[in-house]
């Protein structure tokens, strides 16, 4: 079967740009890169551990996407598709990187990085500590809950959306989404008593 | 209407009913800590919005364009890492001549010589399924001993095996240890070079059908690393749909058993209930199934079965998923099938012969990387060749999928005689000593359940490593 036909006939932008890729169409693919990179990355970014690794995690995503493009049946949108496919990627990517190492320490390239202007480098420090550690709070939540949490919090989805993208029931969507909200506070609090425990000492 | 904590998230999401809305608020006016709960999901959920948007280091566009191309010039099209590069090329052909064909029409990576990489790749798989059909075809009638295992032991043409595994008690019983040693055949790599050759093709499961037979079965859960006696009765027959399978059809007892009453030290495989894990190739997506979706012959010799620690599953479930480019993520379809306690979870995969052998194939060869890591070991194919017993069988395997040197296990560890009636025991299975990291076991027709693209991969949780056995 010619992929541009499983495609339904009333396409948006992008199921016409998939379609124009799947024709060879020069450009095409590339406008789906360029219309989705970004969004993808920002999203990736909340599920993994680093910045590199988000950037690792989207170009495999955009290259199995890429080798797949044929079996996208325009059932869903191609952002949700891709996402869904940038979501194994990263769960896996986790895991891969759990078993990696034994605590949660920081990697290097987790830190923020170097800026030239500073207009309030103390701001600008707290600031970047307080992301990195929502970051790193993200990280440790259940990837069923973690994923839930990015879809609403970090990409602004509604409910509907999210139970479209992830195939579970709207009311699954909520407990889980509240169960990650709970879950990542308690982590923060943790963090919190521990910091303030060791000061302490 | 009752009040439920999510109600809180759903409210600062705006998204309850309007009656639901007004039976918070009205709840909230007299449960300040619930407000104080509010409170602190909204500051969070402000919080996770105001995430800074970052964005490529490097032009995106660039960056996928040549990943793409490097794709394409590596025979690691599905990602099989760390496999033999004349392995993995072959058992890609298909999907990597798919890749091509859309890489092909969706020639809009531009800037990078998709048309001349592509051409070479192609000739180069042809080049190697050619070549892996001509050394089949030359080793099978250069050794005698080869054809006359062959001759004996099967009417159809050869088949590649994937390793050598242990017949069971019954079959050593009835067959010399020559005959019972597997013959050295290609790779499985071979058969994916030239899968036309086994007839396969994409198949959709379509739906599933219970077998009667099936509750005759039970897992070989809490016995299996104690050794009990592989004719006594902890396994028992289950119901249909608990889906219990008896150990004794799996044909992997120590020979070292314990007596048939001992209880598991342990280790706890779950046994009941089960699920099945069924892969819809057609449409990528998942279902669950209470019944199993073929003969139970075919799902226990058929099959991979993986022993893992519990917490390890929920990954192996998600790395199958993604090499079969599953269009649906999958966690929540094992995770709802695996619920809240570990169970042993049955993946059914119908799909073409090359994936198959892609995929039996990278667990294989992962579980050589592992083997080599500091990192708790994914698989351990070493089981096999513990299983089988004898350092020549080890040899033969170790030849195919480089397998450890199986050193730590006795020979009495072989797998015993399986005593069902109803079934033919696989006798394959041998026991893993410890599942502080996964074991891999593969059913003794895994070949021919590649070359049809009908695989079961049978994942069964362990929720603590098991000690070592004291006999």
């Amino acid at each position: 079967m010619n992929p541009a036909e499983s495609i339904p006939c009333e396409l948006d932008e992008d199921g016409l740009l998939v379609r124009a890729a799947c024709q060879g169409d020069s450009g095409a693919f590339d406008a789906l890169v360029q219309r989705h990179a970004d969004r993808l990355l920002r999203m990736v970014r909340s599920l993994t551990h680093s910045r590199e690794d988000a950037e690792d995690v989207t170009q495999e995503a955009f290259t199995s996407a890429f080798f797949k493009l044929d079996s996208f049946a325009g059932r869903s949108s191609f952002f949700t598709w891709l996402y869904r496919i940038a979501l194994n990627k990263a769960i896996s990517r986790r895991r891969l990187r759990r078993m990696e190492t034994t605590h949660d320490g920081r990697t290097l390239d987790a830190a923020p990085p170097p800026t030239d202007s500073q207009p309030s480098a103390e701001t600008l420090v707290q600031r970047d500590e307080e992301i990195a550690k929502l970051r790193l709070a993200i990280n440790r939540l259940e990837p069923d809950r973690q994923s839930v949490l990015v879809l609403r919090d970090v990409d602004g989805k509604d409910y509907c959306d999210i139970a479209d993208i992830l195939n579970i029931p709207i009311g699954t969507v909520r407990s889980r989404l509240h169960r990650a909200r709970c879950d990542l506070k308690q982590i923060l609090d943790a963090d919190v008593s521990a910091f303030k425990g060791g000061a302490n000492k | 209407m009752k009040f439920e904590e999510s109600m809180l998230s759903g409210y600062l999401d705006n998204e309850l009913t309007p009656e639901e809305r007004v039976f918070v608020e009205r709840y909230l006016e007299s449960n300040p800590k619930d407000r104080e709960t509010l409170r602190a999901l909204t500051s969070i959920r402000d919080n996770l919005a105001s995430l800074p948007l970052e964005s490529f280091s490097t032009n995106p566009v660039e960056a996928i364009r040549k990943r793409i191309a490097q794709e394409l010039a590596s025979p690691n099209v599905n990602g099989l890492q760390g496999a033999d590069s004349s392995h993995s090329a072959a058992l890609t052909t298909n999907a990597r001549s798919a890749s091509l064909e859309t890489a092909k029409s969706a020639s809009s990576i531009s800037q990078v010589p998709l048309h001349v990489t592509k051409h070479s790749a192609r000739t180069l798989w042809v080049s190697l399924a050619m070549a892996a059909v001509v050394l089949l075809v030359v080793g099978y009638f250069a050794s005698p001993a080869i054809r006359n295992v062959a001759v004996s032991n099967r009417v159809d043409p050869p088949m590649p095996h994937v390793a050598v595994v242990t017949p069971s008690e019954n079959s050593v019983a009835n067959n010399s240890p020559a005959d019972s040693v597997a013959m050295p055949q290609p790779p499985l790599a071979d058969v994916a070079a030239d899968p036309s050759a086994f007839a396969p093709s994409a198949r959709a499961m379509k739906g599933t059908t219970a077998d009667p037979t099936f509750d005759a079965m039970s897992i070989p859960g809490s016995r299996r690393m104690v050794g009990q006696d592989a004719q006594g009765g902890v396994g028992g027959s289950g119901a249909v749909g608990e889906l219990t399978i008896d150990d004794s059809t799996l044909g992997a007892q120590p020979s070292n058993a314990q007596p048939s009453n001992a209880q598991p030290s342990n280790a706890q495989p779950s046994n009941s209930p089960s699920r099945f894990l069924v892969y819809h190739a057609e449409s990528g997506d998942w279902s669950i199934e209470l019944e199993p979706t073929s003969n139970p012959a075919d799902y226990l010799e058929r099959s991979l079965v993986i022993d893992m620690p519990t917490k390890q599953v929920a990954g192996i479930i998600d790395w199958v998923a993604d090499q079969l480019h599953t269009e649906r993520a999958p966690a929540d379809s094992y995770q709802s099938a695996l619920g809240e306690a570990p169970q042993t979870l049955a993946i059914y995969v119908e799909t073409d012969a090359s994936q198959a052998a892609s995929l039996v194939q990278s667990l294989i060869q992962i579980s050589k990387t592992s083997s080599d890591s500091s990192h708790s070991k994914l698989i351990n194919p070493s089981a096999l060749a513990r299983g089988a017993g004898d350092q020549q069988r080890a040899g033969l395997a170790a030849s195919h999928v480089a397998l450890p040197e199986p050193t730590d296990l006795d020979a009495t560890e072989r797998g015993a005689g399986a005593t069902s009636s109803k079934l033919a025991p696989p006798g394959n299975l041998a026991m893993a000593k410890s599942v502080d990291s996964p074991s891999l076991i593969l059913g003794t027709e895994i070949d021919q359940a590649v070359q049809q693209g009908k695989l079961w991969i049978i994942i069964r949780p362990v929720t603590q490593p098991v000690t070592e056995k004291t006999e």
